[in-house]
Formats: structure tokens, sequence, C-alpha cells
């Protein structure tokens, strides 16, 4: 139990939830699962200017749908939504694994997409997937909606980019071209119930001769402040003919170019670096061979 | 003070709550129902698992009023009425699955929830639902080995 008084407020759908924002500003503090927002009222380390919690339950912002092409995703989905949606596991398969590799299937049940991309962890298990899928984040307030380019989207750990009068209510996930292989890794040294040491998700597009990359995005988690792209590993991969040498160029870029915490107790920066190096071959081979299966 | 109605094990409760109130402390602390374990209150361990809606949750993690309107099962709901025990709690009992006891009614209910979903699930799927559900004393293999009991007895 925590110690601190809060009021509960639960609005019957997004207007009336935007209107309380605008009311109570940075005193409102939104609750989607809950899952992080209530160990930290046990531990009393919630913001001491929160006076009121803001449930989403009746915000009816739990859905996936097709829109004009695009995989949308209502921010209250549950990652169990999320990791056995067949839509999900065919548009984007690698956003199924992510959602499927946080905590333990209790957490699951109740933890929201949404709430893992505000709370904004440098190792939340969506945000690498999201960066290589070039995600759009949607805020809605009573001044309209804001598009967020997922990449524009985090701030620092724990911190994104919302204001205090604006909620998270969708991700807008762009289709993927034919010849499109994904591929999300998650590595911690348990297999269930432990946050990422390195998170690795790769999109990769080949050309019609499959020789060459038309497109690879690569985002990475855990390994720099804020979940991040692998720029340069990318550029490298889409310069010329795809070759054992190029894609081992590339991982050592990705490796070179993210920006692990030198000051972590849970893993050493090297580490993490070498295997940035390793899952990023790994899950660059993995996705080109989906791809090259996905003619 | 929130006035809430959960249906707990089948019967309705109405409870008055604080904002902050977990449906764990309802369920153990109002409703008297101490089968549900409290120990992490952080989501890591399990021993507070209940089915909500159908789905195993950790229960210290909700907010009472957040269940408000749902229903909730418990372990108390798995014995019958003259208090005869269900084949999942038999076969934990005759696999040796149960030492201290501590994690045993979590476990039950992730069980529950996985064989009601999926009665036939792989050792996999098992390991899988009841990866949340931390237990010291059996090195999980009796708790596997009790629900593919279950399954391949159902």
């Amino acid at each position: 139990m925590t110690k601190k008084d809060l009021n509960y407020l639960a609005p019957a759908g997004l207007e009336p939830l935007l209107n309380i924002l605008v009311e109570y500003g940075e005193k409102a503090r939104l609750l989607a699962g809950g899952t992080d927002l209530i160990p930290a009222m046990h531990k009393d380390k919630l913001d001491p200017k929160v006076t009121t919690l803001v449930s989403l339950k009746r915000t009816a912002l739990g859905y996936i749908h097709e829109r004009d092409g695009n995989l949308v995703i209502g921010s209250a989905t549950t990652h169990t939504d999320v990791a056995t949606s067949p839509l999900v596991r065919t548009k984007a398969a690698l956003l199924a694994t992510g959602s499927g590799a946080v905590g333990s299937l209790q957490i699951r049940n109740v933890a929201t997409i949404g709430g893992n991309v505000c709370n904004a962890g440098p190792s939340a298990d969506t945000s690498a997937p999201l960066m290589a899928l070039d995600a759009q984040l949607v805020a809605a307030s009573k001044r309209g909606r804001r598009v967020v380019p997922v990449s524009q989207w985090y701030l620092g750990p724990s911190r994104n980019t919302l204001l205090p009068d604006e909620a998270l209510v969708e991700i807008v996930i762009p289709g993927l071209p034919p010849r499109t292989g994904t591929h999300y890794q998650k590595f911690s040294p348990r297999s269930y119930m432990d946050l990422a040491w390195v998170g690795v998700a790769v999109v990769v597009t080949l050309d019609h001769k499959l020789k060459r990359c038309e497109d690879v995005r690569i985002g990475l988690s855990a390994v720099s402040p804020s979940p991040m792209r692998a720029i340069k590993a990318e550029a490298i991969l889409k310069s010329v003919e795809i070759s054992e040498d190029l894609i081992d160029r590339a991982a050592l870029a990705a490796s070179e170019e993210c920006n692990p915490n030198p000051r972590s107790r849970r893993v050493p920066a090297w580490y993490r670096r070498e295997m940035v190096r390793v899952l990023t071959k790994r899950g660059f081979l993995e996705a080109m061979r989906l791809a090259s299966a996905a003619v | 003070m929130l006035s809430i109605t959960l249906n707990v094990n089948g019967i309705s409760r109405k409870v008055d709550v604080e904002a902050t109130t977990t449906l764990l402390d309802v369920l153990r602390d109002r409703l008297g129902l101490l089968g549900t374990k409290k120990r992490c209150e952080a989501g890591d361990c399990g021993a507070c698992t209940v089915i909500l809606d159908g789905r195993a949750v950790a229960s210290c993690l909700i907010l009472a009023v957040e269940a408000d309107g749902r229903k909730v099962l418990t372990v108390e709901s798995l014995s019958n009425a003259s208090g005869e025990l269900s084949p999942l709690q038999k076969a934990f009992i005759d696999k040796g699955a149960v030492q201290c006891g501590f994690c045993t009614p979590g476990m039950l209910m992730s069980a529950k929830a996985l064989l009601d979903r999926n009665p036939h699930p792989t050792e996999d799927e098992i390991r899988e639902a009841i990866a949340g559900n931390l237990c010291r004393c059996t090195g999980y293999a009796k708790i596997v080995e009790a629900i593919m009991e279950v399954s391949r007895r159902g």
C-alpha cells in the first residue's frame, strides 16, 4: 500500500479523458495496465505532483486493425493481444516477438503497448521493433492530433515527447513491401522475467534479384539512453551487394555507434557492444532469409 | 472511498476501497480469501496470481477499482463445496509439486488459466505459462509434471 492519497478517475471515452488532462495537467497520471505505475506507487516513487490517476479502461483504446495498408494498434492493447494477434504476426512479426518477450504472462495480460512506449525504458521490448518498423505514434489532446515518428519519441531514460495535456492513443505501423523479412532478438541471461541486456530488431527489404538491400532498418534497445537506429550499419548494408564481409562490417559499425551506459551495474558496456555485433549479424541473416522466402 | 462490485469465485461482492487499494488487498484483507499470497508487490514472484476475466494476472499490480464489474477466480474456487480438491490440485499432491506451499496457489491459478484455454499444452507452453511464478523448493520439474498429468488425464 502506498502512503500517498490519490484520486481515481475513469472517464468514459477519449474526449472526457482529454478534458481531464487539460484541467489537471501534471497532476494527472494516466493509468493503462499499471504494471510499472503500481510498483512505483508501492515504493512511493510516484512523481509528488501527481494527485489523480486517470484510467484508460473506458476509452476503448484496445484494438488492432488494418487501415489504408497500415497496421494500427490502440495504445491500451495488452502485450498478450499484440503477441498473439494473427494480424501483427503477419504484418509485423518482430513486434509480436517483442511484446511476447515482456515480463511474464501475468504482466503481458495487463501491461499495454502504449505503457511500454510511454514509460520509455531504455530496454523496453517493443522499442527496438518499433524503431525498425519506423512506427508513427499518435498523440491526442484537445488541440488536435500530433503524429510523432518513433525516432523522435524517446528523450532519454523514462522520458518521452508527450506533453502534459496529451495521451498516446495509437501506434501506426506502415505496411511492409514484398521481399521484406523482420526479426527481433532479446538477449538476457534468463529466458523469462528479465530485462533485455541487448535488443536488436531488423527489418530488411531485398531487391528483385535478392542480392541487395533495397531498404534496411536496424533498431537497438538497452544499449543507449534511448532506443536508437543503427544508421551507419544500415548505410553500409545498402551500399553494395550483400556479402558476409559486408554484414560483418555493418555489425561492427552497429557495435561502434551504440552507446551503452558505461556505469551500468547490470552489464559491462564492452559486453553489450560485443553482443550488438553478434546479434546484428545474426538478426540480419535471419531477416534476410525470411525476406527471400517472402517473395 | 469508491464503491465497487467484484464477482469473486461466482459470488457478487460489494466493497468500498481507496483508489490505491490493490485487488490483492481486497481479496485478502476485505474478503478474507487468504489463499492468494502476498510477497513481492512488484509482479515478480507470481504468488498473488488470480484469474481475471479468464486471464492469469498478478493481483498485486491491479487496482481494485480497475477490476470493478469483472470476474475474479482465486485458488479457493478450485475445490468444490464439500472441500474435495480439483484434479489439478490432486495432481500437484500426487506428483510432489507442493513443498513449502507458498507458491502453490499462484502456480495452480496460472496452470488453471493455461488448461482452460489449452487443455493439452506442450511442456514448453507449460513452462512459459508458469514463468512468472517463482518456486524456491521444487525446481519446477514436479510442477510441470503435475500439469502434464492433468492434461493427460483430461
